[in-house]
């Protein structure tokens, strides 16, 4: 499949058939990957993060894709597997062009999220699925109540912003740490 | 906290575009000048594409599944794909070439005629090469039954054919050394032709058993006919070849079928699916008379324990047995017989013939009726409640309880206290009455606990009265339920504690199936049949004979001449072992071959004539004789079977 006709599916809505097709580039990232001194596990993570960052991009209006997918998901698990493993020397860094500066700045950022995820993963299941019902589905309170049994709109509403609060502190606190 | 509530009330109303564009510009500009709530705006941010990207992995890791399925597909099935496709296209050219050499054989044959042809007058030529090949043609005079003036003249006349019996290449000398009679013989161009002349009058009658048996005669075209109407008509049983299969015939038969033991009888592919079996089963002689059937093996007389057909078709085309899944067949004994052998028989126009299949007698096993397990369900979980004939509207719940008041209102009033009299039984009693409900809609299992034996025998003669029940059932297929319930009874006096005697109920079923074998046993023999059967593996299908050759001494050679007898079928039945005899039209007799002196045998003869249907049946003992008369009486095909049926009791 042509890189436009996955860059349509993205458009239209069917990622997941758009995650399948882009799987087939996945043995040549592994080998890249194992080149490097990684494992197996090691390579499908990276390629699973070099899809995630992708796709937010994909989601971002002012993206253009100027490479091949190909290119792309390969200096994006480059770059990541380089920054797991803190390869990275100054000089490197000093030569890096535009095209790739703005690779590196999207798997830093990412970062962040990867925290954000992994603040919201240390919730308990119901703060989870409610907030994964309210940003994700969209589903609106008076659901979220009935589907969850809280007693009214209200609750559910206090419910969710308690456990939005309670994700961001330990945000917070795992931001901290690594910062100091 | 109030207010940042609503803060992250209003930074969800600009993420999602709902804020009205006054208080969208409020909001941008507070961006702006307000760090703190831009902190919360850039982390809330944050934290939602947190919880996006957990959604997001997920649907990364379904993708991955799929891709990781896929490719284990392509690794596996694809080499499967290659293989049955070199098994395929090995096949089809092993196939071509076969034929290949089929053809190039039939050329070599056609060679070796037209050669013959050729060279049919003997002529000596030139020199002999010892080390050339020379095509050895054996030729030899026969006679051959000509048809149309036998018809013609209603004696069997024969014409001389010339029959090559073999055509080899050989040299000279191996020529000298397999024909030492024909040294003589010189070549012609390639070939020597041998040219043997045989004795007419020695082995004239060799060729009239070979010969006749192949003419058909005008009136014996409408007896084959009359047969195939009054033939017996197959059961026709569906299995699934997927599956191990064993069933009982109508009469007995036992089948024992293992999974996937059918080809096609032509391609040899395996079959699947559901195919049709249609099993003739021959115990009876009248069913065995009025299917032209007869118990020889070539000359030798045999006696039957039973016959039976079997034919399997899928959607027309006819099915064969793989060759290392025999199929199991029980033959019914009606009385003990040892020696017996299977036998695989050839049907032609005129008579069976039998012939050995080699295939040992297993065992004489002894089965008893199988008892199918079904399961049993609680009567409180169970989803249709067996039923009391007046309960069978209503819910499932509604059923239960209509069955649990019926039964007991049945029994209470039906129950005759007058049992109780002057058994001395004081206070309350409580009869308990535990029994199944099988999947027939019968009482089984009935046990009644009392006080005292007269209290239970009345209540279980009061539970034989229950009217019949229908089955419960679960999804659908009928279950055994356990059902239970007290009789509370009140006596003057003070109530006692007595341990309960507990009697057992007659099941129905054993009662039924009790009377059901009583009945049979007044017709036939159904009860020895039920437990013993002959156990054969048989890789045959078609016509199959559980018998055992005779010891006969005394033989004599029983040709007849029988009036009236012209077109007639016309067999014998031995009244002391269950054989009958084929006979062969020789010119004016009836010929029986050798069969043993002395034995009280009946001729049944059968004949049509136009639409009508003549029968004849004598009683004789054999003896030498040269002539018989056979009475024959038109009658219908109704009084026909009639007529063999009666004659059933003697054939055993």
């Amino acid at each position: 499949m042509s890189d436009q006709k996955i860059i349509t599916l993205f458009k239209n809505g069917y990622r997941d058939k758009a995650f399948r097709e882009l799987y087939k580039l996945y043995p040549r990232i592994e080998k890249l990957i194992l080149s490097k001194g990684g494992t197996k596990a090691d390579a499908t993570d990276v390629f699973q993060e070099a899809l995630i960052v992708l796709n937010r991009n994909l989601e971002k209006s002012n993206f253009t894709l100027t490479a091949s997918f190909y290119t792309y998901l390969y200096s994006v698990s480059r770059f990541i597997w380089k920054d797991q493993q803190k390869q990275f020397s100054k000089q490197e860094l000093h030569d890096l062009n535009t095209e790739d500066v703005s690779i590196f700045h999207s798997v830093l950022e990412e970062k962040k999220y990867q925290l954000a995820e992994q603040a919201f993963h240390e919730l308990g299941a119901r703060c989870q699925q409610l907030l994964q019902w309210f940003y994700v589905k969209k589903m609106s309170f008076k659901d979220i109540a009935e589907q969850m049994q809280f007693k009214s709109e209200k609750i559910a509403k206090n419910q969710k912003y308690k456990c939005l609060q309670k994700a961001k502190d330990i945000y917070r606190s795992q931001a901290n740490t690594i910062h100091s | 906290m109030e207010n940042t509530i609503d803060n992250i009330e209003r930074i969800n109303n600009y993420i999602n575009n709902t804020l009205t564009e006054t208080e969208r510009l409020a909001f941008e500009k507070q961006l702006q000048t307000d760090d703190t709530f831009n902190t919360l705006y850039t982390e809330h941010l944050t934290l939602l594409e947190g919880i996006k990207r957990s959604d997001l992995r997920k649907e990364i890791l379904t993708a991955r599944k799929q891709y990781v399925f896929k490719k284990w597909i392509k690794l596996i099935g694809l080499p499967i794909l290659a293989i049955i496709i070199t098994i395929i296209c090995y096949n089809s050219f092993f196939n071509l070439k076969t034929k290949e050499e089929q053809n190039t054989s039939l050329t070599n044959d056609i060679i070796t005629i037209t050669q013959d042809s050729t060279n049919y007058s003997i002529e000596n030529t030139k020199h002999i090469d010892t080390t050339k090949h020379y095509t050895v043609i054996h030729k030899k005079d026969t006679l051959v039954l000509d048809k149309e003036k036998t018809i013609e003249h209603k004696i069997d006349y024969f014409k001389k054919e010339t029959l090559t019996l073999s055509s080899n290449k050989l040299t000279q000398e191996e020529f000298k050394q397999q024909f030492p009679k024909s040294k003589h013989l010189k070549p012609v161009n390639d070939s020597i032709i041998i040219h043997t002349t045989i004795d007419y009058e020695s082995t004239l009658n060799d060729h009239v058993v070979v010969t006749q048996s192949k003419v058909k005669t005008p009136t014996n075209n409408s007896i084959n006919t009359f047969y195939n109407t009054v033939k017996k008509s197959p059961q026709i049983i569906t299995l699934n070849t997927e599956k191990d299969s064993t069933f009982v015939c109508k009469e007995g038969t036992l089948l024992t079928i293992k999974a996937n033991s059918f080809i096609d009888s032509k391609t040899e592919k395996p079959v699947g699916g559901n195919i049709n079996l249609k099993v003739t089963e021959f115990y009876k002689l009248s069913d065995m008379l009025l299917a032209n059937l007869s118990t020889k093996s070539n000359d030798d007389i045999l006696e039957t324990a039973g016959m039976i057909n079997i034919e399997a078709k899928k959607n027309n085309t006819l099915l064969k047995l793989k060759p290392d899944s025999p199929i199991s067949i029980g033959f019914p004994k009606q009385k003990n017989k040892k020696r017996m052998q299977l036998f695989s028989g050839t049907y032609n126009n005129h008579d069976i013939n039998w012939n050995v299949t080699g295939d040992e007698i297993v065992e004489d096993i002894i089965t008893t009726t199988t008892v199918e397990s079904t399961p049993q369900v609680d009567f409180r979980v169970v989803e249709v409640p067996p039923l009391f004939p007046s309960c069978k509207t209503g819910t499932n719940k509604e059923k239960k309880n209509c069955f649990k008041s019926k039964i007991e209102a049945f029994v209470s009033k039906n129950y005759n206290l007058d049992v109780a009299k002057g058994l001395n039984i004081t206070g309350k009693q409580k009869i308990s009455v535990l029994f199944k409900i099988d999947t027939k809609g019968n009482i089984t299992s009935l046990k009644v606990g009392a006080s005292h034996k007269k209290l239970a025998e009345e209540a279980i003669r009061v539970m034989d009265s229950l009217p019949q029940l229908e089955p419960a059932t679960q999804r659908g297929k009928p279950v055994i339920v356990p059902f239970y319930f007290p009789i509370n009874l009140t006596f003057e006096g003070p109530t006692k504690k007595i341990n309960p005697v507990f009697v057992n109920g007659r099941d129905v079923a054993f009662k039924n199936h009790f009377e059901a074998k009583l009945t049979n046993n007044t017709i036939g023999s159904i009860k020895v049949r039920e437990i013993e059967r002959y156990m054969f593996s048989s890789s045959y299908l078609g016509w199959i004979n559980c018998d055992r050759f005779t010891n006969t001494i005394n033989n004599i050679k029983y040709k007849v001449k029988i009036k009236n007898a012209d077109g007639a079928n016309i067999k014998m039945v031995f009244k002391s072992m269950s054989s009958i005899l084929p006979s062969k039209l020789r010119g004016e007799n009836h010929d029986f071959g050798y069969i043993p002196k002395g034995e009280n045998v009946s001729l049944i003869g059968i004949k049509k004539v136009g639409d009508k249907i003549y029968l004849g049946i004598k009683e004789t003992e054999t003896k030498q004789i040269s002539e018989l008369d056979l009475e024959f009486k038109e009658v219908s095909i109704e009084e026909l079977k009639g007529a063999l049926i009666d004659l059933n009791n003697d054939f055993n």
